[in-house]
């Protein structure tokens, strides 16, 4: 069985005597023991091997998505230009229409805005040709004498007979309200 | 990682580990020393410390030698460096500059079945799973590299 210090130690007794004379050579080595040991336990001191990841991790990254840039700036200029194709469309003109005569719409007032007849003219009473007056012309066109004090049977009163018919009541001053 | 068991495995393994890589490249010392700080990084330790070691050293090796040559195009002299494969041996089986020269004269597939299990230890198994291919293959590559050897060194075997 073999072991890490001696791979294969089986097959010595059974060597010839060229294999004898070979094997009897010593290898020359240059090899500085203290220096691998040195390193060895310099590496034992090192981080663990997950940082090589994380280096690793934004380089590729970035490298990646420059390559994806750069074949997009490829194939954008590479893009073929789409050309503006006009079509011409022969579209069937619409036949002349007759010509259509108006409706002529005939409709008759309503009887509450047709003008009253008797407005036309004054009525035969008094009270008829007032309101025709005010109708026609407005309040304005009223006589600034009412038309009750008009009458021929009686007089207007003068100022001072209108005082004295009221001093009386001016006179008296009346129950506390 | 216990100190203690990586500096076991340090003595034990990064001599051969070391000319495991210079198969492939010339700065084998930075590859086997990355291939332990990683080997320390571990957690859990792998169950075959050593296969793992070689197989993170062959893969540290391709690719710095990957880098060495393209590093080397812009160089106007490159650096003629000729690394001693072993060390001398006072009274060798094999002259250590003849093993050298005739194990880099094997094809590559050859040499490293031939490091891996002679001077690193590891299982015809190891080294297949190792280099991707069969156990059967790898012991054929092996045989055949020592029959190339023993062709080129048999007048310096006793």
């Amino acid at each position: 069985m073999t072991t890490p210090l001696e791979p294969d130690s089986t097959s010595h007794g059974d060597r010839t005597d060229l294999e004898q004379a070979l094997g009897s050579l010593r290898p020359a080595s240059r090899i500085q023991r203290d220096r691998i040991l040195f390193r060895a336990g310099q590496q034992s001191a090192a981080p663990p091997q997950t940082g090589r990841f994380a280096v690793r991790l934004w380089p590729a990254l970035a490298a990646s998505l420059a390559l994806v840039v750069l074949g997009q700036g490829v194939l954008l200029s590479r893009r073929p230009v789409k050309e503006i194709e006009v079509v011409y469309v022969q579209v069937p003109q619409p036949q002349a229409l007759a010509p259509v005569a108006p409706e002529v719409l005939v409709q008759q007032a309503p009887a509450a805005t047709r003008p009253q007849p008797w407005l036309d003219a004054p009525g035969p009473t008094a009270s008829n040709r007032l309101s025709w007056q005010i109708i026609r012309y407005g309040l304005d066109a009223l006589p600034s004498t009412p038309v009750a004090a008009l009458a021929p049977t009686e007089k207007p009163l003068t100022a001072g007979q209108s005082l004295e018919t009221n001093i009386p009541n001016l006179m008296n001053p009346g129950d506390p309200s | 990682m216990d100190p203690d068991l990586l500096g076991r495995l340090i003595d034990r393994h990064a001599p051969a580990l070391e000319l495991f890589a210079r198969q492939w490249c010339d700065t084998a010392e930075d590859v086997v020393q990355e291939a332990f700080v990683k080997l320390a990084g571990q957690h859990p330790l792998p169950d075959q410390p050593a296969a793992w070691l070689f197989r993170a050293v062959r893969n540290g090796a391709i690719n710095a030698a990957t880098a060495s040559r393209r590093r080397r195009r812009y160089e106007t002299q490159a650096a003629a460096i000729v690394a001693v494969w072993f060390k001398p041996d006072p009274a060798p089986e094999i002259e250590p500059d003849q093993a050298q020269a005739a194990l880099a004269a094997l094809p590559l597939e050859q040499r490293e079945v031939i490091v891996a299990h002679l001077w690193g230890g590891l299982t015809f198994q190891q080294i297949a799973e190792l280099v991707g291919s069969s156990s059967s293959s790898i012991h054929r590559r092996y045989q055949a590299g020592l029959a190339t050897l023993r062709t080129q060194l048999g007048v310096q075997v006793s």
